[in-house]
Order: structure tokens, then sequence, then C-alpha cells
């Protein structure tokens, strides 16, 4: 067995406990005060073989209660002694030495207190020994050491906890932010200089019918292309250069929605809030449509006076030359050709002048009749356009109705299919009775090979003054169509095709054989009429 | 009845008793084919309209006058007791319903038919008929044959 030389060996140690020392605050690194203290504590009993150890950390000078960690068997005056010689350790900022004489003890107990920092400003630590010759050299420097360790320690323990309070401070203030940006009504982007979406509140993200992972990130161009060349794009470029807010109201086709912008240039780049604005839109466009309607209505009652009179003398006055023009000269054909024209002026002085809106009450009304009648004013045109017809008009049972009103409505369906027929085609009309529940009546499809309506347009047909015939519709028809269908407790639906191989339109009316929205012709007979 | 003077009234009554020889002569002139014309008269304040229906009618089997107001339609029903009426309803003074309804009182058999290119008349035709009265109407323009054709019906 190897001999070693005593001083050797305590230097071995000392060694030892010198790299314990050092090594263990890279333990301590993130760790609480509280920890630190019961660590430094345990790590100075062990290295000095110490009879108490008492460790008072002050992590934060304002706080009014230190942290203590004691380890000490059997003497209670050891933690008074050495609160005592704390303030005289930390006024001299060195290492002072006491001894402790407590009964039933041989010899005193040597006491050594070191501040932790300077001027003590971070705590001390106190080490009691039973050695006579306790503090030597080595252990007051492993006791110095220890203490700088503690100081280093609660340092970054005060780093961390500074950076820990700066970023909850930091994460308040943006929650206060975000709460503030989700609570509000209005949509609300960020972008930045390379028109990188930042951020999107919920309402924002809702509006764009968009989820948030969806839009953050993305480069607004390149996520919204459609958007190019568009008011939209124009505003947020001007008030991005400009350096100015900028408002605006646009409609946003893609989501068929109208938006009211307010844009807000910034240093991080623009910020844009914004909110749905249909139904405002919505009851703007209403206003303007009733303003329309009525200015139309009053238009019309205009016209119809000033024109239905002269039509009137007209069309008498060219079947009285007619008649009168001898047979079979060119004279009775142009004044024929002439009657026929103005024909279609009245024709057209009717349907859109609304006088069938004024009819007669309402009488059974046998369809099939009805539509040969309708028919037979359009033969005419049905020729000279080639269109086919093949009709099945087999309903029997008459509708009550109000006469001239279905006359009306199936005056527009025909003319919208011969209108959709220019270069011919078929026309096919058919009658058929349903005998439902709730549903008994007569369904009526008129259904043309023309080249079918737009889907897009499909909604819109219903709508006054919705036309795709520019130059000769007013817009009226199939309003008119409807608003009288659904006055006699009826229905109208519209399926159509503009596939190359199968397209066409087929209208659907359906009208119940009696309706309580109209008056009833019972009730009516017990009034004696005149005639 | 109406105390006012009635300035149509005596160019009509000369139009009457001036022009077609059937009106002036008698009350059951027959056609060729030996049914009796039936009278109509023909109320309108466009002139031309009122005109140019008489001369159809005229032709066309019937016996027509013309009148200009309904004051004038009054008094020259007096002399030509006409079977059927038809007269535009938005007039000035006296209009279409209150002539119908006035010529109707002593004339129980009297046909009426209105006439009308307006829409304005929906309330006037709704009184009526709330008063008991209804009258056939039929929409201006209206081709001649077809409005001949309504008449023959009759």
């Amino acid at each position: 067995m190897e001999t070693v030389d005593p001083a050797v060996r305590e230097l071995r140690r000392v060694i030892r406990d010198l790299v314990a020392l050092a090594t263990m605050p890279a333990g301590w690194v993130g760790r609480e005060p509280p920890q630190i203290a019961e660590s430094v504590a345990d790590l100075l009993l062990h290295t000095l073989r110490a009879e108490a150890v008492y460790v008072c950390l002050q992590p934060d000078s304002r706080l009014p209660t230190p942290i203590e960690s004691v380890r000490s068997r059997a003497y209670p005056e050891f933690v008074e002694q050495i609160r005592e010689m704390r303030s005289h350790s930390a006024a001299t900022n060195a290492l002072l030495v006491d001894s402790l004489q407590e009964s039933g003890r041989p010899a005193p107990l040597r006491v050594a207190v070191y501040p932790i920092g300077i001027a003590g400003e971070g705590g001390f630590v106190g080490v009691g020994c039973g050695s006579p010759t306790f503090p030597t050299e080595t252990e007051s420097l492993l006791l110095s050491v220890a203490a700088n360790q503690a100081a280093v320690a609660l340092q970054s323990s005060r780093l961390l906890e500074a950076r820990r309070q700066s970023e909850q401070a930091l994460r308040d203030s943006n929650k206060k932010i975000t709460q503030l940006l989700e609570s509000i009504s209005d949509g609300f982007v960020a972008f930045d200089h390379e028109w990188r979406i930042t951020y999107v509140n919920d309402r924002g993200a809702e509006f764009l019918q968009r989820s948030r992972e969806e839009l953050i990130g993305e480069n607004l161009w390149l996520k919204y292309p459609e958007i190019i060349g568009t008011t939209f794009e124009r505003e947020y470029r001007a008030a991005v250069q400009e350096g100015k807010p900028h408002h605006f109201e646009e409609f946003y086709p893609p989501l068929e929605s109208w938006f009211e912008l307010h844009l807000y240039p910034g240093p991080e780049g623009l910020s844009v809030f914004f909110r749905n604005i249909n139904d405002r839109k919505k009851a703007e466009a209403a206003l303007l449509k009733a303003e329309k309607l009525a200015i139309t209505g009053k238009l019309a009652a205009t016209i119809a006076h000033e024109i239905n009179n002269p039509l009137e003398s007209v069309i008498n006055l060219l079947y009285l030359a007619r008649n009168s023009a001898p047979e079979g000269t060119r004279t009775q054909y142009y004044l024929q050709t002439a009657e026929q024209e103005i024909n279609r002026v009245a024709h057209i002085a009717r349907q859109t002048l609304g006088f069938y809106r004024d009819s007669t009450l309402p009488v059974p009304v046998h369809l099939s009749d009805l539509l040969e009648d309708v028919l037979s004013v359009y033969r005419s045109r049905l020729e000279s356009r080639s269109i086919q017809v093949r009709q099945e008009l087999v309903a029997r049972q008459p509708v009550v109705a109000l006469k001239g009103e279905l006359h009306q409505v199936f005056s527009n369906l025909l003319a919208n299919a011969i209108d959709a027929m220019e270069r011919g085609g078929i026309l096919r009309m058919w009658t058929e009775e349903t005998n439902g529940a709730a549903t008994s009546g007569v369904r009526i499809v008129i259904a043309d090979t023309g080249p079918g309506i737009l889907p897009q347009n499909l909604p819109k047909i219903f709508e006054p003054f919705f036309t795709t015939k520019k130059a000769v519709g007013t817009g009226l028809g199939l309003w008119v169509v409807r608003q009288i269908v659904e006055n006699h407790g009826g229905a109208v639906e519209i399926q159509s095709n503009t596939a190359p191989e199968n397209h066409g339109t087929a209208v659907s009316v359906f009208l119940p054989f009696a309706s309580a929205k109209l008056p009833q012709p019972q009730s009516l007979a017990t009034t004696a009429p005149v005639m | 009845m109406y105390g006012w003077i009635i300035p149509d009234l005596i160019e009509a009554a000369d139009r009457l008793f001036n022009k077609a020889d059937p009106v002036v002569q008698g009350k059951s002139t027959t056609p060729g084919d030996g049914s009796i014309r039936r009278k109509v008269l023909v109320v309108d304040d466009e002139h031309l309209v009122a005109d140019t229906i008489s001369e159809i009618l005229n032709e066309n089997g019937f016996e027509a006058a013309a009148a200009y107001s309904g004051e004038a339609a009054i008094a020259l029903a007096g002399v030509l007791e006409p079977d059927i009426l038809l007269t535009d309803v938005l007039m000035p003074n006296v209009n279409g319903v209150q002539l119908a309804i006035s010529l109707t009182q002593d004339r129980p058999l009297l046909q009426v038919i209105l006439f009308s290119g307006q829409t304005g008349i929906s309330e006037i035709i709704q009184n009526a008929r709330e008063a008991g009265y209804m009258f056939d109407l039929l929409p201006k323009p209206i081709h001649p044959e077809e409005l001949l054709r309504k008449l023959q019906e009759r």
C-alpha cells in the first residue's frame, strides 16, 4: 500500500473540494434562491466538515424576509451569534471569526461568517466548526469561494427573474392588445413591408372565410391574386406610399360581399380594419330598387296614357285603310304589314305597361285553352323563326284565377322562350294535373332549346330590371310572372342547362285549383252584375 | 240630371244626325242578313279613338255613334237608346264608370264594356265592384277584330 504524505493528501482534498465548489454553480443555474441556499448549506457542511451551517440569502433587497437555510444539530445560540456577527462582517466585507462557548461543550465552537456579494447585499454564510484551528487558510478560502459562487448564482437568478418579469410584462401587454383586437367587431389584418400577413384577428379570418393558420405568413398578392388591379390594390399601395390613412368601400366578388376598409400605414407596415357591409348595401339597394320601381310605376302610368290612345287610333285607322284598299294591291299589302308591326308595338305596350294587372275578377280558367290562345298570338313569330312547337295540354280541370294576369304570365314566358331561340329550336309545352294534399293544381311547363341561362345569372332572373336582352328586354317579364303566380298561391321554378349537348331552359309554373289568396267567385256571385 | 252645359253635345248631335243614315232613320235598321243591327254608343275623350271605333263598328254590322265626353254620352243615349255602351274609363268630369252607372239606372238591359289603356283605373273599378257593379273591361289598345269578336259574342 502506497504511503502518501499527509500534506499531499490534504492538498488533494482541497483541490477536490475546490473543484466541487467551482462546478456546483453550474447546477444552480435557473434554480430559485431557496434551492441555492439549501445547496450551499449542504456543500459547506460536507467540505468543511462543519457542525453547523447557516446560509442567509437576500435575493431582493426590497423583500423584507431573507431566505434562510440552517444545518445545525444542537446549537440554538449559533444562529443568534452569527446574526450578530453578520453586521460586522458586512461592514468589513471580510471573513469574521469568533468563538461560541456553549454549555456542555468541552471546547468552544469556532464560528466564521462571510458576506455574500458586495457589503453582504446578497446575504451571508456562517459556519460553525469544532476544530480549534477553524478556519484554516484553506477553509477560509473554501468558504469565500462558496460565498462568491452563491453570489454569482443569486445574481444570475436575479437576472433570470428580471427577464422573466419583463417577458411576462411583454406578454401581458401583448395579451391586452390581442384582446383588444379580438374584441372589436371589425376584421383586422396587419401586413409587414413585404405584404406578408403578420396578424389577423378572429373576425378578420371569419370575414375572409379562412383560418388564421392559412393566412398568417402569406403574401397578400400571392394569396389573393384576384385583387391585383382592383381598387383594393390601388388603395393599399396608395396608403403605404402616401403614408396616410385611407378609407374605401368595395365589392369583393369571390366572397360576394361588400367591405368597408380603413387602412393605416405605420412603421411596421399596413394595418387594415375592415367590415362586411352587405346588410347595409342590401338595404341601400332595396331602397334604390323601391325608388326605381316607384318611378317606373309613375312612368308606366304616364306612358300608358300617352301611348295607348294614339296606338288605338293608329290600329283602327290602319284597319279601316286596309279594308278600304282594293283587294290584292300593294297598298293593301303595305297596310297589312303596317298593321302587323303596330300589333307588335301594342303587345309590348300591353306587356310592359301592365294593363293586365288591373284585370277582372277570378274566374275558372282552362289553362289548356288559355295556352292555346297565347300560342296563337305568337304563331307568326314561331313560324318566322322556324321553331317547332310540341304541346301536350292534357289538364282539363280549370283553376280559379285572374285570366288576364295568367295571360300575361304565359305571354311573357312564351316571349322569353322565343327570344332564346333566335336560330330556331323546339318549344315544348305541357300541362299536368297534380293531386296532392296541399298541392292540388295544374303544373305548366314551357321549355325551350335555347342556349340556357348562365349559372351566375340564375339567382337574379326574377329580380326586377335584370335582363340579358340588352336591346329589347325590360327586365320585368319574369319579375311580373313571379308576382302574379305567387299572388295566385302558386310557384314558379326555372331549370336551365348551358351544356353544349343538352342546353335549354324549362320554366315550371304551378297553379293551385283554388287559392285562398284570391277573392272567390262564389262570394262575388251574390253581387248582381249590372250587365 | 246634369245641369251644366255640355259643350260636346251639339257637336256630337251634329255628327249623329248629319252622318250615318241608319242612326238617324231608325233604331231597328236591319243589315243584309236580316238580323237587327245592335246599337253601340262609343265614348272616348280621344276623338280619333271614338271616331275610328264607331266607323269600324258601322262597317261591321253595328250601328254606332261616338261621344267625346260622359256628359255628351248621356245626352246622346237619350236619342240613340243604345244596346251596348263602350266607354273609356278616365275622362274629365264624368268618368266611364259614373257614366255606365248613370245610364244603367234607367236601362237595366244596357250592356257595358269599359275600355282603358291606363293602369291607374283599378281603384275606380274596385269601387264600382264594391258598390255592386260589375263591368267588363277591355285593354286598350285592342285590335278591331278582337273588339268585334267580343261584341259579337254578346
